[in-house]
């Protein structure tokens, strides 16, 4: 059993152009869905292209969303609608209203915590973990949900691994160690989502916690007598992870190569060093007068500008240039011969910073580098490079000579044609109906696990048991090899290139692709240990019908959340199996965006046919909970388009 | 890889010492055991590959090698302490035997267990490496637990090892030349010791993973991973193929399968099961046109069917060695099981396995005495039990256990524990370790310790590292099959430490 027909290829073989194209790559027939009249038939259709896009922009569409978005695509067409949607979430932020819930992580930690009467710095294994629960809350209830989910996205590009902040000590500032991760979110990633990345470059520089995981903090200039030099930890990183990558990129994304061939290298390791000699200076932010004195995670680093290097005893090599060059460009800020403890000497320093950043900024790999790396975490694996490059030209210029502003990259990646190219949706008649075709392959996407979980709580109705209806969860590592804030190390959870064993490894990609392998990063976590776990949480959670998460547990406290699922109405649509074809059609429309084959329709159908086809209520459950599970786990589903 | 691979050189790191080279992937390919390479890494690397290559004409071709990871860093000099005329330097720089002192006593109750040092220096274990379940009855640990298999040369300790980038000198660490990022912090000296590579905190793979990628053709062509983890997945196990199996002690063979799955759907136990199973399994043999839906859909059904094969594996080896009730035990159980079920066929078909299993915290600021004590009796508990395993499954040459821990603690004192250091001693146990010796450098001073004329200590006892892990490593990968000419893929710091004296440990 196959789940492409081609004959869907002779019924449009009139279309020439659309042939050849279609000759070039798969397409899939995936769904079907029943329509009353043509009029429905263009009210399903709009609610799949509404699911479709609610599922790249925020973190799961729920029913209610689905049909607003959709009633809009169908008084003023798909583009415009989502426009105006990306708009609502833009200005949802800029004047918040009291009746939406436009929480930052840290609020979303402290009113939790506040509830519980647990403070940031109690002594207990637990106590980071609000940061996880607040993660799910937001991720779950929060209105900014574009926001929230592209600012999800940057979390995996400007990595912090949360597992090297876990002390609830309380540092300089009063707060708990860890707390500085989620400042780290809403200062460096939520603050800067619908802002600028310039502005994010220096806000990540100057974060203590990335001043710690990448250890410029307490960074000292070089002593040539004692062989001592600068750490180039976030030298490297901030080039190789954060905005330029390792190889000379076009506009579109794909790697230029000189005259033999071979990859053109960004940076050498004396750019690095130089680079490294720049990140000098950065201190814990408290009142000690010289380089030390307590840990302060919570409060961005201070300069002290006598640890910063002034271009003088700067290298081990005799002779070499003073300045800081790096990336073709020397820096110019003029250095005093001694720097001192001062404001005008720190407002120097910082001014060199500044002039570095922007180094950084204009170098024309930043545009390329991450739209490929923000349309990956949002729309697809594999982008062509048509979409890299539109992409690409507004991160360049917003269209108002502005450089990097995310507001326009975003709704340049979500508004793209190549968005909706993955699956087309088409209205027919007699009977009417709408059918679903997915292309596949270059067009698809693992949905990220973390994903997939939001998707299908928003998606079914859910309730909390805990005060002001906060819905929390927290570790799921093990379960599915993604947690917030749990990065095992810079490289995130999974590399952009990464290739699962199998076919996947010798397929050619087409000649529109930025690259000719095909990657699929988010297979990385998923082993042969993750995926059973993965499958059999949602068994656990679906036969149930809640999520129950112990939260905190110890000094006298036991913090509990149920998160319960209101699936009467589901249960009422199976309570006879000829209900059975109705519900998979809902559940595709708001789970897989229209995505699930006959086919797949036919093996749970048959299944159940089988093993539950009485019309009493164990039956009807049955039906109901496998029904849950095989569609949430099915691999039509699990792939995006 | 096609040649116009945009983003390809990020799948495989920064780092060239991260890339799996050219040679070593085709290696990969090439026979179990091969010796293609034997270009110069040292020449005391190169004896032991040759050893090991005789030691592969003849008997079982089996090699298993587990790590013992001793988490939150090994107060390892009350491990493994001075007696005799150097023992009083030792008690003086752990503050004494009693006010907060960390010292333990020479003799009368619980003291340090006397043996033999090297050069006629009398050493003294922990007085519970003494300790083993009752009725285990071995020869080879004599009722002695740890100290039995020393004592019988099964076990060997090696001193003051930790991780280097090259030999380190005071004066090299105080120019801050060359050392390992993060000096001291738990979680870059864990990276340290499982990935080898201690310049980089980034770095994704493991040594064991590496030598994994390179001895994987060794086995039956399997979903099962060659490297199999009792804690977890871990960066020592992962490799670029090869990535860590987690399995447990739970029941039913310890791979955690999917909840309720029956091959075939009929015969599950009840009619909501047969419905998910046949659903399950409609969905996943469906044939899937998009790659990445075809992908997915035979990678959930090899990880169902692996779990399945491998629990039935595991359960039809019998195992009748005696092992502590607690899950340090158990878990050195388990992996005497799946060594038991290694065999093609009805088993696993490897001929080649990686263990990784942890034991601790040892992170003892505070408690040190009585808890380190509780953490030793543990260790020798395990380890003299799943000696005796490895000699009733006749795989007891095959077999090597060894040690790895963040770090050493400082010797002095803080009063009621002791703080991060670096440099410690570490044991190797096995019937092809050559035993009852202390290899690498014992400072014969702890007071003022010195290597080759100048202190180690850098202030409170924390000792700069006189053998490397990698010296350490090198000597466990090449016991494991990994080729002179491979070695530097796997550690690629080693070449760094070629001058070094062998420590002959197998």
């Amino acid at each position: 059993m196959s789940h492409c027909r081609l004959s869907f290829v002779v019924r449009v073989a009139g279309f020439i152009l659309v042939l050849a194209t279609m000759l070039s790559s798969q397409h899939c027939i995936a769904g079907t869905f029943a329509a009353a009249s043509s009029s429905d038939a263009r009210v399903i259709e709009s609610k799949i292209r509404a699911s479709h896009f609610l599922s790249k922009a925020t973190f799961g569409p729920t029913e209610a969303k689905i049909n607003s978005l959709a009633t809009r695509i169908r008084q003023i067409g798909y583009r415009r609608a989502c426009g105006e949607w990306i708009d609502q979430q833009f200005n949802i932020v800029d004047n918040p209203s009291s009746n939406e819930i436009v929480r930052g992580h840290v609020e979303t930690v402290t009113a939790i915590m506040t509830k519980d009467n647990i403070t940031n710095t109690q002594n207990n294994a637990s106590v980071p973990r609000y940061r996880n629960q607040a993660w799910w809350d937001t991720a779950l209830r929060n209105d900014d949900q574009l926001r929230q989910r592209f600012a999800w996205a940057l979390s995996q590009i400007f990595v912090i691994g949360g597992e090297s902040f876990t002390n609830p000590d309380p540092d300089f500032s009063g707060s708990g160690l860890w707390m500085g991760t989620v400042r780290y979110y809403d200062e460096v990633l939520i603050d800067n989502a619908f802002g600028n990345y310039r502005d994010l470059l220096t806000a990540m520089t100057y974060s203590p916690i990335m001043g710690n995981y990448l250890s410029h903090l307490g960074n000292r200039k070089a002593n040539v007598a004692s062989q001592r030099f600068p750490d180039e930890n976030y030298a490297r990183e901030i080039m190789q992870l954060f905005s330029i990558g390792l190889h000379q990129l076009q506009i579109d994304g794909r790697v230029n190569r000189d005259q033999n061939g071979e990859l053109i290298p960004t940076y050498d390791n004396e750019d690095i060093k130089a680079l490294a000699r720049l990140f000098t200076g950065f201190k814990n932010n408290n009142a000690a007068t010289n380089f030390y004195g307590p840990t302060n995670l919570n409060q961005p680093m201070q300069i002290y500008p006598p640890e910063h290097d002034n271009n003088r005893n700067y290298s081990e090599v005799a002779g070499a240039p003073q300045q800081k060059r790096f990336l073709g460009t020397t820096l110019t800020t003029v250095m005093p011969a001694t720097l001192s403890n001062n404001a005008a000497n720190v407002q120097l320093v910082k001014d060199e910073i500044t002039e570095g950043l922007d180094v950084i900024f204009n170098h024309p790999n930043v545009a390329p580098f991450l739209s490929r790396l923000l349309i990956q975490r949002m729309v697809k694996s594999n982008p062509s490079r048509a979409y890299v490059r539109r992409v690409a030209t507004t991160f360049t210029n917003n269209g108002a000579g502005i450089r990097g502003d995310f507001r326009a990259v975003i709704k340049a990646i979500l508004l793209d044609p190549e968005v909706t190219r993955g699956q087309s949706i088409s209205r027919k008649r007699s009977p009417d109906r709408v059918e679903v075709i997915t292309r596949g392959t270059e067009y698809s996407r693992l949905r990220e696990p973390l994903l997939r979980v939001t998707a299908m709580i928003r998606a079914l109705e859910p309730t909390s048991d805990y005060a002001d209806g906060y819905m929390m969860i927290r570790n799921t590592a093990a379960d599915f090899g993604q947690e917030p804030y749990g990065a095992p190390s810079v490289f995130n959870f999974y590399l952009p290139d990464f290739q699962p064993p199998g076919e996947i490894n010798g397929y050619r990609t087409s000649p529109q692709s930025v690259s000719d392998a095909l990657y699929a990063p988010e297979f990385q976590v998923m082993d042969a240990v993750v995926a059973n776990k993965t499958i059999n949480k949602y068994i656990s959670w679906l036969r149930t019908q809640y999520i129950d998460t112990t939260l905190y547990s110890g000094n006298g406290y036991l913090f509990k959340n149920r998160i319960t699922f209101n699936l009467s109405d589901e249960l009422a649509m199976v309570a006879s199996p000829a209900g059975v074809p109705a519900l998979l059609e809902q559940l595709d429309l708001r789970l897989c965006n229209g995505t699930l084959s006959e086919e797949s329709k036919t093996v749970i159908t048959t299944a159940l046919q089988a093993y539950a086809n009485a019309t009493n209520s164990t039956d009807a459950r049955i039906r109901l909970d496998e029904i849950l599970i095989g569609v949430i786990n099915s691999p039509d589903c699990m792939i995006e388009e | 890889m096609p040649p116009f691979s945009g983003f390809t050189a990020m799948q495989f790191n920064r780092n060239s010492v991260d890339r799996p080279s050219r040679r070593a992937l085709l290696k990969t390919v090439a026979g179990c055991g091969m010796m293609s390479n034997m270009s110069l890494v040292s020449a005391f690397l190169n004896l032991h590959a040759t050893q090991a290559l005789a030691d592969g004409a003849g008997g079982e071709d089996h090699k298993a090698l587990v790590c013992v990871f001793l988490e939150g860093g090994n107060d390892s000099y009350n491990m493994l302490a001075p007696k005799g005329t150097e023992y009083n330097d030792y008690l003086s720089v752990r503050g004494g035997l009693t006010n907060g002192g960390i010292a333990l006593p020479a003799d009368g109750t619980d003291s340090l267990l006397d043996i033999a040092g090297p050069a006629g220096r009398p050493f003294g274990l922990h007085p519970r490496l003494g300790d083993e379940v009752p009725q285990l009855n071995s020869a080879a640990t004599g009722g002695n637990g740890v100290r039995g298999l020393y004592n019988n040369s099964k076990v060997a300790f090696i001193a003051n090892v930790g991780s280097l980038i090259e030999p380190t000198t005071k004066a090299t660490y105080d120019a801050r030349s060359n050392l390992p990022v993060g000096l001291f912090s738990h979680s870059d000296l864990q990276r340290h010791w499982m990935s080898s590579v201690p310049q980089d905190r980034s770095h994704l793979k493991g040594w064991g993973g590496k030598m994994a990628d390179l001895l994987q053709s060794c086995n039956d062509p399997s979903t099962i991973s060659m490297n199999i983890s009792l804690s977890g997945v871990n960066k020592f196990q992962t490799g670029t193929l090869v990535t860590p199996y987690a399995i447990d002690t739970g029941s039913a063979g310890g791979a955690t399968g999917v909840s309720n799955y029956s091959p075939i759907p009929a015969q599950a136990t009840n009619n909501r099961y047969r419905a998910f199973n046949q659903m399950r399994q409609g969905l996943l043999n469906q044939t899937y046109d998009d790659l990445l839906a075809k992908t997915l859909a035979q990678s959930n059904t090899q990880s169902m069917e692996a779990a399945l094969q491998f629990n039935t594996a595991i359960n039809s080896v019998t195992l009748n060695t005696l092992f502590d009730t607690n899950s340090f035990s158990q878990r050195l159980k388990r992996i005497a099981q799946v060594i038991g079920a290694r065999a093609s066929g009805t088993g696993l078909g490897q001929r080649r396995q990686v263990f990784f299993v942890k034991l601790g915290s040892f992170d003892h600021h505070a408690n040190l005495l009585s808890s380190h004590s509780n953490f030793m009796q543990i260790l020798s508990n395990g380890l003299s039990s799943f000696y005796q395993a490895t000699v009733e499954l006749g795989v007891e040459n095959n077999v090597v256990t060894f040690t790895a821990s963040d770090f050493a603690r400082t010797l002095t004192s803080n009063g009621q524990g002791s703080d991060h250091a670096w440099g410690g001693n570490h044991l190797v146990m096995g019937g092809a370790v050559s035993g009852g010796k202390i290899a690498g450098h014992y400072p014969t001073s702890l007071k003022t310790p010195t290597f080759q004329g100048s202190t180690i200590n850098l202030g409170q006892g924390r000792l700069i590292p006189t053998t490397s892990v990698d010296q350490y490593n090198a000597e466990l990968a090449t016991w494991f099959g990994v080729s002179s000419g491979d070695l530097t893929d796997v550690l690629p710091n080693l070449n760094n430490f070629s001058g070094a004296t062998p420590l002959n440990l197998l």
